[in-house]
């Protein structure tokens, strides 16, 4: 039985957390489905310790496994009891090996050697990772990656896991694996997420929420579209034609690259596309080749019939990628803001459209929140096209919702790269997907 | 950004163990040091030559001699060639442009350098960064030493492929007409996510279970049975070709 | 902040050696009139000494642009990188304790780091690899390079120090 009673400041003062109560039977799952801001990630933190021993700030309160309070152990002496999985997937990878990065933590378990061998081997066929054995980890794909780190937290197999937006980059073959994972252990399991997949309702279990610094009962977000206006569909279009993109894994022999190839693609001004496939097929390639920064193999990006060069993609279309602190540079919201050269009252507009304050570190805030100051960016240089990588991995549909919606309205023409069928329901416009290597519309 | 020095192979060379390896690109470049003869300068360049050829092929020895070159070429043009007290090789019009002193001296510092570079070279291009480690491990480089490499290792290519993301969105937020991207802009940015990282991989190592006690000693080598035959000819080896070539 | 300083220290060592390295190797200034490139290898080394001091300075400099001739090539310029660029960092962190942003500390900083690349690479290639005739030829660009760098070093300190708040606390 897992039992919490948590309260938390951080270090400027603020209060996150007041008496934070739950409990989990053993081998139960726990799901907390709450907003970006809410303090998801810090709990898990709490929980496993480096906040506060990292991050400073005044902890209260305990966490008991049956009759141990995690609290009174320092961060690696939890290490058989609980783990998690971060939501930045860089953050916790220390190795260029997959197979270091397993050992290390059962290593310091000190499991004997064998033991440490077969589960290594175990957990790589369970994550289809066998093949990447000999690629040094910054050449994964964002779901490969993500793939990596279960696989580490599933090779200690502590007695209680934490799951911080792990279904996130995973493609909908590789979620369904995970619940069934999930189901099939007797483990106990704590699931963050900011809003209720669909995968998470076919885990049993209870889901709370977390508001106010406390933890209530969950209701489910109204899931109706935002979408019943008739989308501003304009002529100017940007046509793709026999586009061929390569890449490839270079410290590998076998041949593991990939070719994506697009026949024929359209997008008008105003127009919503919505684009889907598996892990590591180049959905972001060919996100990368639209707006100019990756050179394609082959083929033609045109703009009103006019080839665009490299340059002239980056001015027409935005890209904002999967990681959003990647595109952030300097110290607050309104230094970001001011830096796209928009007016004062266009900022202060944009700044509540997205709900962001201006007074924000760009450095400080949290993932969710740095997508939409990352949206908010973009929708001030006025873009004519945008293309959105896994916008919605760390939001509540709502709120990435609404930031499709204030681009559409804006007359931008729009991809939206995701893995979440049931966001995509909620999309208006069309579908295409990628099978074969091939780019193909329904 | 691509930095692997590793080139895939299946050669003797990429076969031979790390440990073995590491003994014999130690022990061969301490003999080029002491080794005065003229053959010796010439075949102690022919035998790392000769299994750079082996092992990684025409185009990569090409390569690898060409970041050599530079300095060898530096060499020639500023080094006096001419020594008063030895005899002339080359004269013109009685005056000494080449002396056989000078031609030496300028030719034992050309053969230790190529020499010394195509080894080291060797070392790296033919056994992945990582296998080097587990390789000095073997060799009793402490552990927590051993884990600062590892992690830079990882780090390099990550923060590399941070700083071209960096690059890359900069260029995505330039206003049209605009040339270059700002220079401190980007590297301010960029030493602010690394910065970032720092208390990250720190908590990282201990929820990993970094500081537990009684950790096992994990080593990705695997048992070689012709592991004592091979670190006897790395030993062996370069100590024979010492005492010919000296 | 935690009793276990030793993860600390590892992380702050080898993020810092990375950040050297990846400056040296992918952060270059075009200069016009040689149409060549001077490398920030030296903005990174100054800036981590001046961030955390002197002796993470030493390791990670030397460590940091030790990894980026490896990398890039050149192993035999390894160990005199290491013992050149640790020594400007180690000068350099000691130089500055404080946020002192002063023209003086400026000129005086990026003096010590011109003599120490220069001489260090000077000294170390004449008793290893070359001759003082052929060594001297590269002390004009490793002049230019080091005290430009020197002085982006600091001024990057100066624009980090303000972007992230807790830059200080990281200090060894």
């Amino acid at each position: 039985m897992l039992n919490a009673d948590i309260s938390f400041e951080y270090r400027n003062g603020a209060r996150i957390f007041s008496h934070l109560r739950f409990s989990v039977p053993e081998g139960g799952k726990l799901k907390i489905i709450a907003p970006p801001g809410s303090g998801k990630t810090t709990l898990a933190k709490i929980l496993t310790g480096p906040v506060p021993s990292y991050s400073g700030g005044t902890l209260d309160g305990t966490v008991f496994w049956n009759e141990q309070d995690l609290f009174l152990l320092s961060t690696p002496e939890r290490l058989p009891f609980i783990g998690r999985v971060s939501q930045n997937t860089d953050e916790m990878m220390l190795f260029s090996s997959i197979e270091e990065e397993i050992a290390f933590p059962l290593s310091n378990l000190g499991l004997p050697l064998p033991e440490i061998n077969s589960r290594i081997d175990s957990v790589l066929s369970l994550f289809g990772l066998e093949r990447f054995r000999g690629v040094s980890a910054s050449e994964l794909s964002g779901g490969e990656k993500r793939r990596l780190m279960l696989a580490v937290l599933f090779a200690i197999d502590p007695m209680i896991f934490v799951l911080d937006e792990s279904f996130d980059e995973l493609s909908a073959d590789w979620r369904q694996r995970l619940v069934e994972f999930i189901n099939k252990s007797k483990r106990t399991f704590i699931i963050l997420g900011s809003h209720m997949l669909e995968e998470y309702g076919r885990i049993p279990g209870d889901v709370l929420t977390i508001t106010d610094g406390s933890i209530a009962e969950y209701h489910e977000e109204e899931r109706s579209s935002l979408f019943s206006f008739p989308l501003h569909v304009s002529d100017e279009v940007i046509h793709v034609s026999n586009l061929s993109i390569k890449r490839q894994h270079k410290s590998i022999a076998e041949d593991s690259s990939f070719t994506l190839r697009v026949p024929s693609f359209s997008l008008k001004r105003g127009e919503c596309v919505v684009l889907t496939g598996e892990n590591g097929t180049g959905k972001s390639s060919f996100a990368r080749v639209l707006s100019g920064l990756f050179q394609e193999d082959s083929g033609k990006v045109l703009l009103g019939g006019k080839m665009l060069s490299m340059k002239e993609r980056r001015c027409n279309v935005a890209y904002l990628m999967q990681n959003p602190y990647e595109e952030l540079f300097l110290p607050t919201v309104q230094d970001e803001a001011m830096s796209t050269g928009a007016g004062k009252r266009e900022i202060e507009e944009a700044v509540s459209l997205f709900r962001l304050e201006p007074e924000w570190y760009s450095s400080e805030i949290s993932y969710g929140k740095a997508k939409l100051l990352q949206a908010m960016l973009f929708y001030l240089l006025r873009r004519p096209f945008a293309v959105f990588d896994e916008f919605d991995s760390a939001l509540p549909y709502i709120e990435s919702l609404e930031a499709i919606k204030t681009y559409l309205e804006a007359g931008t023409g729009i991809i939206v790269i995701t893995h979440d069928p049931v966001f995509a329901s909620l999309l208006p416009g069309r579908r295409v997907y990628v099978k074969d290597g091939v780019l193909h519309e329904y | 950004m691509n930095i692997d020095t590793y080139i895939y192979g299946t050669s003797f060379y990429h076969r031979f163990d790390i440990r073995a390896k590491l003994l014999f690109t130690l022990i061969y470049c301490t003999c080029i040091f002491f080794i005065h003869s003229w053959h010796g300068l010439l075949f102690s360049v022919l035998v790392p030559l000769a299994l750079f050829i082996v092992s990684l092929g025409k185009r990569e020895t090409i390569r690898a001699v060409r970041k050599i070159l530079p300095v060898i070429i530096l060499l020639f043009l500023f080094l006096p060639l001419q020594d008063r007290l030895s005899e002339p090789v080359l004269s013109i019009k009685s005056v000494a442009i080449v002396t056989e002193d000078g031609l030496y001296r300028v030719l034992r510092l050309a053969s230790r350098f190529t020499s010394l570079s195509l080894t080291l070279m060797l070392l790296i291009a033919t056994e992945r960064s990582e296998r080097i480690i587990s390789g000095l491990r073997y060799y009793h480089l402490p552990y927590k030493v051993a884990l600062l490499f590892s992690l830079i290792l990882r780090f390099i290519p990550y923060l590399g492929s941070v700083f071209e993301a960096i690059k890359d969105s900069m260029s995505l937020r330039l206003t049209e007409g605009r040339r270059g991207i700002p220079i401190m802009p980007s590297i301010t940015a960029f030493a602010v996510s690394a910065v970032k990282m720092i208390p990250d991989t720190a908590a990282a190592l201990e929820e990993r279970g970094f500081g537990r006690k009684g950790r096992t000693e994990y080593s990705s080598l695997e048992k070689n049975r012709k592991l004592f035959t091979e670190l006897l000819f790395s030993v062996i080896l370069p100590i024979i070709f010492f005492i010919i070539m000296r | 902040m935690s009793e276990n300083k030793t993860a600390l220290h590892l992380s702050l060592t080898a993020v810092s050696a990375a950040l050297v390295a990846v400056f040296t190797i992918a952060a270059r200034i075009p200069v016009p009139a040689t149409s060549g490139y001077i490398s920030l290898c030296d903005a990174a080394v100054v800036f981590i000494s001046y961030a955390f001091g002197p002796v993470t300075g030493l390791i990670a400099g030397g460590l940091g642009s030790a990894a980026a001739d490896l990398l890039g090539g050149y192993p035999q310029f390894a160990v005199i990188s290491f013992i050149v660029h640790g020594l400007e960092a180690f000068l350099a962190g000691l130089l500055v304790r404080k946020n002192s942003q002063s023209v003086p500390t400026m000129i005086l900083g990026a003096i010590i780091s011109i003599i120490t690349v220069c001489g260090g690479y000077l000294l170390l290639e004449v008793l290893f690899i070359t001759t003082f005739s052929s060594a001297i030829v590269e002390v004009p660009m490793n002049a230019l390079q080091s005290g430009v760098g020197s002085v982006i070093g600091l001024l990057l300190y100066a624009a980090v120090n303000k972007a992230y708040r807790n830059l200080d606390s990281l200090r060894w």
